[in-house]
């Protein structure tokens, strides 16, 4: 495989507070090759909506946040550079869709005039006529309308749709989509998705989803990396993955996921640990029923017998 | 039959410009019936914006009805705050609420915050409380070592068990669920789910569970309702609704959701919601239904059999295999 568009590697992310360092991910890697869609899936608290800030730089303070680690994107050390470069790559090589479109957008603005930010912020002229093909692009029937409303005119799903178009308008390379469709209705969640993948097809744009519903993934992803208390347990393509999950927690999850031909559910025992809880040894293992007295050391990385990109952490052979 | 709603209608004015005339009004709930029995969990599922809430807040008197009554254990619902009289409704219908952060108050510890309902309604003295509070928090399958703390110590898993504790601690007749486990995360979910399965079963209560999450809604629910735009699109069995629902607004649901399965990808349901300011004439779902032509113009009845529905071209049944 040639060199991947983005490439984090050993991301760990530290908070500091008051009297220590909070350590909320521990080396976190996973590529996104071009055009492809890459899920992050874990609960909440899990650091998969960090890692997504630290990718994009939006990190709220710098000095108050331990990094360790890389980020590549297009052959660059996102990290090393100047944060002023940063600012040049977004928009333009590398956005990001919010989960909650009504506190992502100003209340106080129309939806032109926050569109149109973007051309003034990269020195460019304004093209109304660009904005209204862009909102044309995401479906949206009535796009000058649009354009002149403000977003408590919107419904949910008419916002994140200008979301997309948003971050879309400068054709960037990487899309990152934090929760893009949570605060939506299952009617609109499933339009929003279609138009990210025939965007995705369309253009090529790469696009790292980030979500908790493991549907979503099965839908939509080429492959996806299951984070749990700061780290990656599992990744795998998402074929592999359905077919067979390796980590204990993976297989939790998909078992604890309510379905529609109402399989009886399996719960998970117990609750996912606080950063402060944070272990060296396997983190899933207090809640697993397979725990061994080796789970207390860390966890060894296996690769997947058959697939090599794939793997897990756990001491557990694939069998089960 | 332990609650029964009939013809249940909530409107809300717009008032607005200078002097505050009314502009208009918002239909909420547009005459909508429903019949709970005894031991059993009707599900009520709706997108956002359907009255799903509003109805349930209105069956506890949380909301006041427009039109139709409230029947609990065949006595019309009269919930006085200030009168005596209430005081057994109140006790009977107990609601749990979607936030588990915002529906306790911080400021009560969890001994204080079970106990008080108790104590009001003399179900126990100041000196045997600790000791219910402590069976309650069995019930939930939490620690009694617990009580002394206060909310902001526990999970929202953990939180929410307590306010299923505190809807306990009166014995209703009929519980009340708000969206009760959308906050929570899948694993965390699937817990509570199987608490209120088994307290359903061991206290002999009847649960009127709304939600979004269809998949949800089959896991605990024996009967279904499908609301859209205040109205009862669908009723009946949930597992004749699942396998075989009548009405395109509920298979448009059902498509919506994205499986497990990437060869069963989600169908798309064109257009969008209209507002309940302007409920459009004839059947709410018209405009963005396939099958619909002039005789949508006309209102749809529901039908009043033991699987309804208010269509006037439905589904063609699915024959079993």
């Amino acid at each position: 495989m040639t060199s991947p568009l983005l490439k984090v590697k050993d991301l760990s992310l530290g908070v500091k507070t008051s009297n220590h360092l909070l350590q909320l991910t521990d080396r976190v890697s996973f590529d996104i090759g071009e055009g492809e869609m890459v899920a992050l899936v874990g609960e909440s608290g899990c650091g998969k909506s960090i890692t997504a800030m630290a990718i994009a730089g939006l990190l709220p303070d710098p000095n108050g946040v331990k990094i360790e680690g890389e980020v590549v994107f297009e052959g660059k050390d996102l990290w090393k550079g100047n944060p002023k470069d940063w600012q040049n790559l977004r928009a333009s090589r590398l956005s990001m869709i919010f989960q909650e479109p009504s506190s992502a957008l100003n209340p106080l603005m129309p939806v032109s005039s926050q569109m149109a930010e973007i051309f003034t912020l990269k020195g460019r002229p304004v093209d109304m006529q660009h904005l209204r093909r862009s909102l044309d692009e995401v479906g949206i029937p009535d796009p000058d309308r649009v354009l002149k409303s403000y977003p408590h005119e919107l419904s949910g799903g008419m916002l994140q749709r200008v979301m997309i178009a948003m971050a879309l308008l400068l054709s960037p390379k990487l899309i990152i989509a934090d929760e893009p469709t949570t605060a939506l209705d299952v009617t609109v969640q499933a339009q929003v998705m279609e138009i990210l993948t025939k965007l995705q097809k369309d253009i090529g744009t790469a696009i790292l989803l980030i979500t908790h519903n493991l549907g979503l993934v099965a839908q939509y992803a080429n492959a996806l990396n299951v984070m749990y208390a700061g780290r990656i347990v599992e990744r795998a393509n998402t074929r592999d993955f359905l077919a067979k999950p390796l980590h204990p927690y993976s297989h939790g999850l998909l078992k604890a996921l309510p379905r529609l031909d109402g399989t009886p559910l399996e719960a998970i025992p117990g609750s996912v640990p606080s950063p402060d809880k944070f272990s060296d040894g396997c983190r899933f293992a207090e809640r697993c029923t397979h725990r061994k007295e080796a789970c207390s050391q860390p966890p060894p990385w296996k690769v997947r017998s058959g697939n090599e990109d794939g793997g897990y952490a756990c001491i557990l052979e694939g069998e089960r | 039959m332990i609650l029964e709603a009939r013809n249940v209608h909530c409107h809300y004015e717009i008032r607005g410009g200078l002097l505050g005339r009314r502009k208009g009004a918002v239909h909420a709930v547009n005459g909508v019936s429903l019949q709970l029995n005894d031991g059993e969990a009707l599900g009520i599922v709706g997108e956002s914006g359907c009255g799903k809430s509003t109805l349930g807040r209105a069956l506890v008197g949380l909301e006041p009805l427009q039109k139709g009554e409230v029947i609990l254990q065949g006595e019309a619902l009269n919930i006085n705050h200030r009168h005596e009289e209430g005081k057994s409704a109140r006790r009977n219908l107990q609601m749990i609420f979607q936030d588990p952060v915002t529906s306790l108050n911080p400021r009560l510890t969890i001994f204080e915050t079970l106990s008080e309902p108790m104590l009001v309604h003399h179900l126990c003295t100041k000196t045997n409380a600790r000791d219910r509070v402590a069976e309650l928090l069995k019930k939930v399958e939490l620690g009694s070592d617990l009580m002394d703390r206060y909310p902001h110590a526990f999970s929202g898993g953990q939180r929410q068990r307590i306010s299923i504790a505190r809807a306990l601690s009166l014995n209703p007749k009929v519980l009340i669920c708000d969206e009760v486990v959308s906050a929570l995360d899948v694993s965390v979910q699937t817990q509570i789910l199987q608490l209120l399965q088994k307290l359903k079963k061991e206290e002999g209560m009847s649960l009127i569970f709304i939600s979004h999450d269809l998949a949800v809604v089959r896991q605990l629910c024996e009967r279904l309702m499908v609301l859209y735009l205040g109205g009862v699109v669908e009723q009946g069995p949930s597992q004749e609704i699942f396998s075989s629902p009548r009405h395109p607004y509920t298979q448009a649901l059902l498509d919506a959701i994205p499986s497990l399965d990437p060869n069963h990808p989600p169908k798309l349901l064109k257009g969008e919601r209209p507002s309940a300011e302007e409920l459009p004439l004839g059947c709410s779902f018209r405009g963005r239904c396939d099958l619909a032509d002039e005789t949508c113009l006309n209102t749809p009845n529901l039908k009043s059999s033991n699987h309804g529905w208010a269509c006037h071209h439905p589904l063609t049944p699915v024959k079993r295999s």
